[in-house]
């Protein structure tokens, strides 16, 4: 079903939404939150939230794995801290959280043809959204990953606008663009990138169920050579999940899209090359592929590789790469291809540091920091963690990469993070999780992201220590699957059960995760049982 | 099971087997969920499926095949939407 909305029924339906909350008494300062499957009642009630003066956000709704009793126990640590005045849900989400939460108090309401009827004109004074200053909070942005330690970004309104104005420049974006998108309003790509480029822009945004999307993928192709979008965000995950879902045979017109921007994980060469060798003959060229560097605290873009040109690869020493130094590859020292993030958009300025802090010149690795004319102001009631990531105008992303030719490269993260679909995962949370399991020695389980051959994929493998080896062969590798499902919406790709003292230590006697992981991936650790390692 | 319902399986498992890269004496049952298998996560279960659709020449409502909870309710999903094509 295709639902067409103009930006003057949009204005009409979300000045409806305004006019309900200030109804309830919602109104500056006030947190609305919006966990909605796809709808435009996303779109309605976000602006809604704008006009009416409130901090709307959306966050993500439980998938059908999830345990909604978990969902909600560990929403109801995030609410107490967030303190939302309402939260915008559907029946089902609603009747779980009072089923599941004693007392559960937090107002809530499920959207409804009703609720957005057009009523009388508004003036500025019913709205007091219209009325905002520049530097006002406009919105939470939070961050994918575990709900109990999400943090709500602050961005107000100078920092969307100004961010926009400055991206859509790099994009050279012009008044014929339009966009078309898969993703989920709570992730900063399908917020950002395209529904507040499309709004603020004044452009098209054709937007497609994600879950749908997921199981087919090609509809998003059958969008483009229907609608003939000019721009297109994806997720290295997503360009890969095309290809290998769509069915060989078919063709599709996608010639009208001038970018397939990459973006939210790790970019792969090997992706790119993948999805052109399917999708040349539709009309995609190299330059079409283009890759950004992004994140919710600077609203979205810092990096994006410039429109018209080909992505820069280069191809790099293997051996100096993993000490830390960029230099072109040699013959003896083994390669690797490293694919740009592009040049920093207007206003955004890059340093790549050491551990003690100190700038190092271009074709080092270190960490990378961001400033820029329209970075957040902080995390929401989060003022300790703001002092520890924002310092003196820079904030310290966790990511991990280098300059190169002026350009960024991405290469890794100084956590323990795991990026999986476009979804962030901590290895210690996943390792918690397990340690809890009868027949898992405790403290003895890594949890690490590897590369799926088959599909193209960064997937989660588990390598774990049993109390006896796990004879059964799969029993123990289906209890922690369900549990990583349940608990984190998470699937584990592979479990390897081990013997006591398999698991190697780091000299001060911690389970090394980067030294078990090289051991996994040279087939050098075995599994005790008969749980099937990954090929 | 009858000799239909066993033939079902075979042509399901071998779909199954294919797509998740398994040996060919592993055994799939209708009990067998997605916890079961390396790699069976929402990606590769529609890969699953667009290979279950084109064996079976049918196409699999959309939002029941998301969620599906074993092998056997695939199989179900597979009778109710009238697949009968694939001699394989």
């Amino acid at each position: 079903m295709v639902e067409t909305i103009t930006f003057g029924a949009l204005y009409e339906r979300a000045t409806a939404y305004a006019r309900f909350y200030r109804t309830r008494g919602i109104g500056e300062g006030d947190i609305v939150i919006i966990i909605l499957r796809h709808t435009p009642h996303l779109y309605y009630s976000f602006l809604g939230a704008l006009l009416a003066g409130a901090i709307p956000s959306f966050m993500p709704f439980p998938s059908a794995k999830q345990r909604s009793d978990i969902y909600w126990h560990d929403h109801e640590r995030l609410f107490e801290r967030l303190r939302p005045r309402l939260i915008v849900t559907y029946a089902e989400n609603r009747d779980a959280a009072h089923a599941h939460i004693e007392n559960f108090s937090i107002e809530t309401v499920v959207p409804t043809a009703e609720l957005c009827q057009p009523g009388t004109d508004a003036v500025a004074s019913d709205l007091p959204g219209l009325g905002a200053a520049p530097d006002d909070l406009a919105c939470l942005q939070h961050s994918s990953g575990t709900t109990g330690l999400k943090k709500g970004v602050m961005l107000t309104h100078r920092e969307i606008l100004d961010h926009t104005e400055a991206y859509s420049k790099r994009l050279s974006f012009i008044a014929g663009d339009s966009i078309v998108s898969w993703l989920p309003l709570y992730h900063d790509m399908g917020f950002i990138a395209c529904f507040m480029t499309s709004l603020i822009e004044g452009t098209h945004l054709i937007a497609l169920d994600p879950f749908e999307w997921v199981m087919r993928p090609q509809l998003l192709l059958e969008a483009i050579e229907r609608y003939r979008p000019s721009l297109c965000w994806l997720p290295n995950f997503a360009f890969s999940h095309i290809v290998n879902a769509t069915q060989p045979s078919a063709t599709f017109d996608l010639s009208s899209v001038r970018a397939f921007i990459n973006c939210s994980e790790p970019c792969k060469p090997g992706t790119f090359e993948r999805f052109l060798n399917r999708f040349e003959s539709c009309g995609v060229r190299r330059n079409n592929l283009h890759v950004c560097y992004a994140l919710a605290e600077n609203v979205f873009g810092a990096t994006q590789t410039v429109p018209g040109n080909a992505a820069a690869v280069i191809n790099v020493d293997a051996h100096r790469f993993s000490t830390g130094e960029i230099v072109p590859a040699r013959a003896d020292n083994g390669a690797q291809d490293l694919l740009s993030c592009g040049p920093a958009l207007d206003g955004v300025s890059i340093s790549v540091r050491d551990v003690d802090g100190a700038v190092l010149p271009p074709n080092r690795i270190g960490e990378i920091f961001v400033a820029s004319q329209y970075l957040f102001s902080g995390y929401y009631l989060q003022p300790e963690l703001t002092e520890a990531k924002l310092r003196d105008g820079w904030y310290q992303t966790g990511d991990v990469g280098f300059m190169h030719d002026g350009e960024l490269f991405v290469t890794g993260r100084v956590d323990d993070m795991l990026i999986v679909n476009g979804r962030n995962y901590y290895a210690h949370e996943i390792e918690y999780l397990i340690s809890e399991l009868p027949g898992v020695l405790p403290g003895r389980s890594v949890a690490i992201g590897v590369d799926d051959q088959q599909y193209d994929a960064t997937v989660v493998v588990v390598l774990v220590e049993c109390t006896e080896p796990d004879a059964s062969g799969g029993d123990l590798a289906r209890v922690i699957r369900r549990r990583i499902l349940e608990r984190l919406g998470l699937a584990i790709h592979s479990v390897v059960s081990l013997r006591s003292g398999q698991l190697v230590k780091t000299t001060s006697g911690k389970i090394s995760r980067i030294k078990n992981r090289e051991l996994y991936i040279q087939g050098a650790l075995t599994a005790s049982g008969d749980v099937p390692a990954i090929s | 099971m009858s000799l239909a319902e066993d033939e079902l399986l075979r042509r399901v498992s071998a779909v199954v087997r294919t797509t998740f890269g398994l040996p060919p004496g592993y055994v799939v049952s209708a009990a067998t969920t997605s916890a079961d298998i390396d790699g069976w996560d929402s990606l590769s279960h529609s890969i699953l499926i667009m290979g279950i659709e084109e064996q079976f020449g049918v196409e699999l409502p959309m939002e029941r095949a998301f969620e599906l909870h074993d092998v056997g309710e695939l199989m179900d999903l597979i009778g109710e939407a009238g697949g009968e094509r694939g001699v394989d």
